[in-house]
Parts: C-alpha cells; structure tokens; sequence
C-alpha cells in the first residue's frame, strides 16, 4: 500500500431527523481504485460530499494528503477531481469548450490546458464529438463528457459518484476501462456504486455500507469469504423419479443442498474440482441432468449474509 | 477569463434573441419618426370647408364668404348632400356653412341670423365655429350704426383683417425631442429585454445546481469566480448600453449628443443598472430555462405597456399611472417624458434628480433582494 491519500475518523453528518453518516472510519491508499458500495441511501454520497466539503458534517475528521479538508482548501483542490451522478455540463458549450471551461477552473495555462482537454477527450472516447452540443450526444456520450469535464485537469484524486447510472453497456465498459486506465496513470480513485459487479470488476479495496454505517470492508475476496459459501452448484435434472441430494450432502466440503422442483442447489464452503466430483456422482447415481451451473459468491450474497437483505433492495 | 470567455461563448449562443429586441426598438424608432411635431415656428391652420350661400349672393353674404376664404380653403363638393356628408366623414371638408336665405335682411334688421354650420366635431371644425362667430359679431356691431351693407361688409372686414402676431417664446425643438424621447422609451423594452433576458439564461447556466456544485469543489477560489461572474454581467449590460446609445444617434439623430441629449443617456445609464440589478434578482428566483423565457417575456412586456413604454403614458388610464409607480420603468420613461417637454434643465433639474434617484432606489433594492434570496439558498 501506498501513503494514505484519504484519512476519515468517526465522520457523522446528522440532519434533523436522520443520522445519514454514523462514525465511520476508513482509509484510502494511493494508487488504488476504493469502492464505496451500499444501496441507495446508506450513505454514499453524504460520505463522499463530506469528503469534498460540499457538506458541513457533524463531526470527525477528513484529510486528504494529510492535511485537513476545508471549503477554502484551493491547494487541496487543485489535485482532486469529482464526477458527479447527474451530469454537470453547460448545454450553450460544445464538448471541447465544456472540458475546456471546466479545466479552466484549475489550469490558467492555454497551452497546458489544450494539452489536457486533448488526453481527457482521448482517455473517454469522445474526440470525434468534440463540435457535438450536449443536446447531441447519446446518454453514454453525455457520461464519458461529464467524466472528461471532472478530469482533464489530470487531479491525484478522482471522486466518481455512480458514474454509470443509466449507460449502455457500451460505455460501461469504456468508462470502466478509463478508471482503470486512470489508476494505472498513477491517480487515486474512489468509487460509489450500487452496481455490485462494477466494484468487482475494478475496485483494489471495497467499503460496503449500510445506514450510514460501514458493515464490512477488504479486497474483493476478503469480503466474499463472509458470504460463508465458496462455490454454488445448480443442477437442472431431466426427471425427478430419483432423489439424489441425500448423496450429494455427503461429497466432500458441501454445506447444504437445496431442492426446488426439478432443481438443486448445492453450496460448499471451499475445494476444488467439485463440479468434476458432483458430476462424477450424479453419473454413477443414473440422474440424467439438462444444465449444470457453478456460481461463486457475489458481494449481493456477502450483503445478504451481513444484513439478511439484498443490495438492490 | 476562463469564467469571461464561457459567458461570452453562451451569449453567442443565444446572439438571436439579442437581434430580435434590437430589431423592435429600430422598427418601433423608426415608425415613430415618421410622425412630425414641428414646433419650432407658428403656422396659423386653414380648416378645409364647404360654403353654400342660400342668400342668392348678397353684399353681405359675399363679404362673410369671403372672410371665411382668408380664414378657411374653401371647397366645393360635388354630388348632392350624400357627397357632402361623406366628406365631413372621411374629414375631407372639417365643416359644412350654410348661410340662410334672407341673412342679409335680417342682419341689417338687427336679428341674429341662423347659421348653420354641420361638422363631426373636431378640433378644426371647433375653429371653424369660432370664426364664423367672430364674424358674425361683428356683422352686428356695425349694424347697429350703418344700414347700407356694403358698409357694414367693409368695416366688419377691415376690423377682422388684423392679425395676430405670434412669436415662439421657447426654442425647445419638440419635433427632434419627441423623437429622442420616444427612441429611449422604446429602449427600456430593448434594454430590459436583451439584458435581463440573457442574463437570466445565463446565469440559470452558471447557476444550475450541477454545474455550480462543480465550481465549488474546483480550485477556483469561489469569491473570485463570483466576481468574474459580476464582472461579466457588469460588462455585458454595459456593453449593450453602449450599443443602444450608438443607436440612438443613428436613429434620433444628433440631439442626442447635446447637453438634453446627455440628460437622457445618463437616465438610460441609471435604468440599465436597474435593469441589471432586476437580471440578477429574477436570476435568483428562475433556474429552469423555459421558466426564464416565461417570467421574463411578462416582465418586460408588462412593465413596457403599463408605463407607457409603448402607449404615450398621457393615453394611459389613472390607475394603471398609479400601480405603474411601483415599477422602476414608469420612472425612466416619465423622466424621458420631462426631458422632451421641459423648457430648461437649468431651472428644473430637481425634477430630474428625484427620477433618477428613484431609479437608484430601485437598483439598490432589487440588488439587496438578489443577495439575500440567493443567501438563504446557498443555506439551503
């Protein structure tokens, strides 16, 4: 691990009623993509615009390169860039003056913005819709432009707020690669999502989140170890004259096994080969199957496990 | 000038506005100069009218016909009575005198003849009947000493036949005041319209809860991009001030370049920091685009026909004048009104001031009412 980019202690942030942050503390390296993962409302964004100081927060302490984060912390600023959830563009500018304005905010320099208004439209795509208005662009173009606006200013730290809420998987993919592609360049990057499988796919580190309260955090398999399963088998079966599950709970390093009509759904808490050994048995058991699935545990099943809910709930 | 340089970039965005209000003022100018109101001399008015003498051309019907021919162009309609009631009603003839059979008789007798005089009632008519009375008068004054009618005829003649001399007391050129007065009246709509319009679009841009999140967490120091962003409206309406005034010269000539003129163009000046300080406070109130197009259209328009913007403010009914006095524009155009009536600032400058520090009044409530309501919002 790098030095730590990001030091957050006991943050609370209270509105009248409602306890949106409660005392969390979490840490963010250098260098790495940080997941911020919890369903809407567990307070995500109230985190990260307490980070930003966009919110005045209750109390505890946030620093970025450690030094305390203020609203007049311009030097602070200078070397962070957010993206936010809804797009922040002006619909009157073209792509290239919306990156170019925004870039402005932090680089006086033509010549070193030019330079950066050029790699951020390369970095997300979107150098051939340069004379494109907003109004032109589809709903992933828009995106890759509201990417580009928060980070042509080439920022050590990069906020992405749910950046792919509403994008074809097209764009997904490319804005997704453009994070990595991002952190690869050296930047810290923290990410919030309730897209469980984008955390997966690109976070070094996750914080899940629940009620304003940080329920689990770790590398992705660190979390999906809490799930308490490693591997779930599903067996479509071809006829159900023959009941095979009192065999199966014998295999080696199975759980439980679950039957529903004509399927069975098989859990083990680690090994390998078990589909080869599930397989083997069913053959010498005369079951006839049609499919056979192998499922890993999902950081759904880690949150179902921790909170007895799902994460889309 | 990052800041600068996107207002200006969104203003040319929305250049085609800008074109059309500058359009409206040149058209509404333009039609307006086309009226005259000469008033630099004194031309006494000759009322076009119709004569029909039934006193078979008698002495004294001819010397009273004649009268009216010194003091009337006479005409003849051809056509009968339909004809001629045609011509009193499309005003070709102002009035129709008829002197009555045996008026002679009865003025030498000391009887007051009747004349007939039939006209729709209009200003010129009204002289008509006032001559032919003066006439008259003086028929019977000089009947009660002569009985010979070419007498009485002469002496009625020589003693009308004096004239009155008139001199023109003023200077004041009201033809070329009118027109002045009557372009800046027009421009309150233009000004208000191209500022507070574009300004409002603007700054619901800048202002747009996305985008004004973005700035804050840039590393822009917030104070100074408030007043890059002041500055830019500053110069923007100032800019199109200057425009309008140049304009001005083009369409009402060289008056406004005179001492009266400066009069008007510092009115214009103090109306068009209200007009910004009004921009800025709706800005406040309006962030969505469309609400912007809305709001502003009824602002400017109503604020235009209400204080006589468009209709002369003498035309307008008592009670709108009275609720007009709460509008920063009823004291812009009164005070234009006053420029092109008075006859000299020097005396009456106090007339003047007060507008114009209405006007300020309005400036500096409107720009309080602007920080506090945008205060409470950044609260929020």
């Amino acid at each position: 691990m790098g030095d730590k980019v990001i030091e957050v202690k006991d943050l609370v942030k209270e509105y009248k009623q409602l306890r949106a942050v409660d005392g969390i503390s979490f840490d963010v390296y250098e260098k790495e993509i940080f997941g911020l993962l919890g369903p809407n409302g567990s307070g995500k964004s109230t985190t990260i615009n307490s980070v930003l100081s966009l919110l005045k927060y209750s109390s505890g302490s946030i620093k970025l390169f450690g030094r305390e984060m203020t609203p007049d912390a311009y030097d602070l600023k200078r070397d962070t860039g957010v993206i936010f959830q809804d797009v922040a563009v002006f619909s009157e500018l073209t792509v290239y003056e919306n990156i170019d304005y925004f870039c402005g905010l932090y680089i006086t320099g033509k010549k070193e913005r030019k330079k950066c208004v050029e790699d951020a439209m390369e970095l997300v795509g979107i150098g051939d819709f340069r004379k494109f208005y907003p109004k032109q662009l589809s709903g992933g173009l828009l995106r890759r432009l509201n990417i580009a606006c928060g980070i042509a200013h080439k920022p050590k730290l990069i906020f992405l707020d749910e950046p792919t809420v509403a994008v074809d998987p097209q764009s997904r993919n490319n804005i997704l690669e453009g994070i990595m592609k991002l952190r690869d360049n050296g930047a810290t990057v923290v990410y919030t999502t309730h897209y469980m499988e984008e955390v997966e796919q690109i976070c070094d580190r996750i914080v899940i989140m629940d009620k304003g309260k940080i329920i689990a955090s770790g590398t992705c398999d660190e979390l999906k170890k809490l799930a308490g399963t490693e591997e779930k088998i599903t067996v479509g079966l071809k006829n159900t004259d023959k009941d095979p599950t009192d065999g199966i709970r014998k295999l080696l390093h199975v759980t439980d096994v679950f039957k529903e009509d004509s399927i069975i759904t098989v859990s083990y808490d680690g090994g390998t080969h078990n589909i080869a050994r599930l397989i083997d048995h069913l053959r010498e058991q005369g079951v006839s199957y049609s499919t056979i699935n192998s499922q890993r545990p999902t950081l759904n099943d880690v949150f179902l496990e921790l909170t007895g809910k799902e994460l889309r709930d | 000038m990052t800041v600068f340089n996107a207002f200006l970039r969104v203003i040319r965005r929305n250049i085609g506005t800008i074109i059309l209000y500058t359009a409206i003022v040149i058209i509404f100018s333009a039609a307006n100069s086309g009226s005259n109101n000469e008033s630099t001399g004194f031309t006494a008015e000759k009322p076009d009218i119709m004569v029909v003498d039934l006193d078979n051309d008698s002495v004294l019907s001819k010397g009273f016909t004649a009268f009216l021919e010194e003091n009337a162009v006479l005409k003849n309609i051809d056509g009968g009575d339909e004809a001629v009631a045609d011509a009193l009603f499309y005003r070709e003839i102002s009035s129709l005198i008829t002197i009555p059979e045996g008026f002679e008789k009865d003025i030498v007798s000391g009887k007051t003849p009747q004349v007939e005089i039939s006209s729709p009632g209009t200003a010129s008519s009204e002289l008509t009947k006032m001559t032919v009375q003066r006439y008259l008068r003086a028929l019977k004054v000089f009947a009660e000493k002569y009985s010979d009618p070419d007498v009485i005829a002469r002496k009625a003649q020589d003693a009308l036949a004096g004239k009155t001399e008139v001199s023109m007391m003023t200077k004041l050129d009201t033809a070329s005041m009118t027109k002045v007065s009557s372009y800046f009246n027009f421009a309150a709509y233009s000004l208000m319209s191209c500022i507070m319009f574009i300004i409002c679009l603007v700054l619901s841009s800048f202002n747009s809860p996305m985008v004004h999140k973005r700035t804050v967490v840039s590393s822009m120091n917030f104070r100074k991009y408030n007043l890059h962003l002041i500055l830019s409206c500053l110069s923007y309406a100032l800019a199109v001030w200057v425009f309008f005034m140049i304009l001005g010269r083009i369409m009402a000539g060289e008056t406004v370049f005179t001492a009266r003129g400066a009069a008007f163009i510092i009115n214009s000046l103090v109306f068009t920091a209200c007009v910004l300080a009004m921009a800025f406070f709706f800005s406040t109130l309006l962030k969505e685009k469309n609400a912007v197009t809305g709001i502003i259209n009824v602002v400017t328009l109503g604020c235009s026909f209400l204080c006589g913007v468009f209709v002369p403010a003498q035309f307008l009914p008592s009670w709108v004048l009275t609720a007009a006095h709460a509008l920063p524009t009823y004291w812009y155009v009164e005070n234009n009104d006053f420029l092109a009536q008075t006859q000299s600032l020097r005396g009456d400058l106090t007339h003047y001031i007060i507008d114009l520090s209405v006007l300020a009044g309005f400036t500096v409530l409107f720009a309080a009412a602007g920080i506090i309501i945008s205060g409470i919002k950044r609260r929020e």
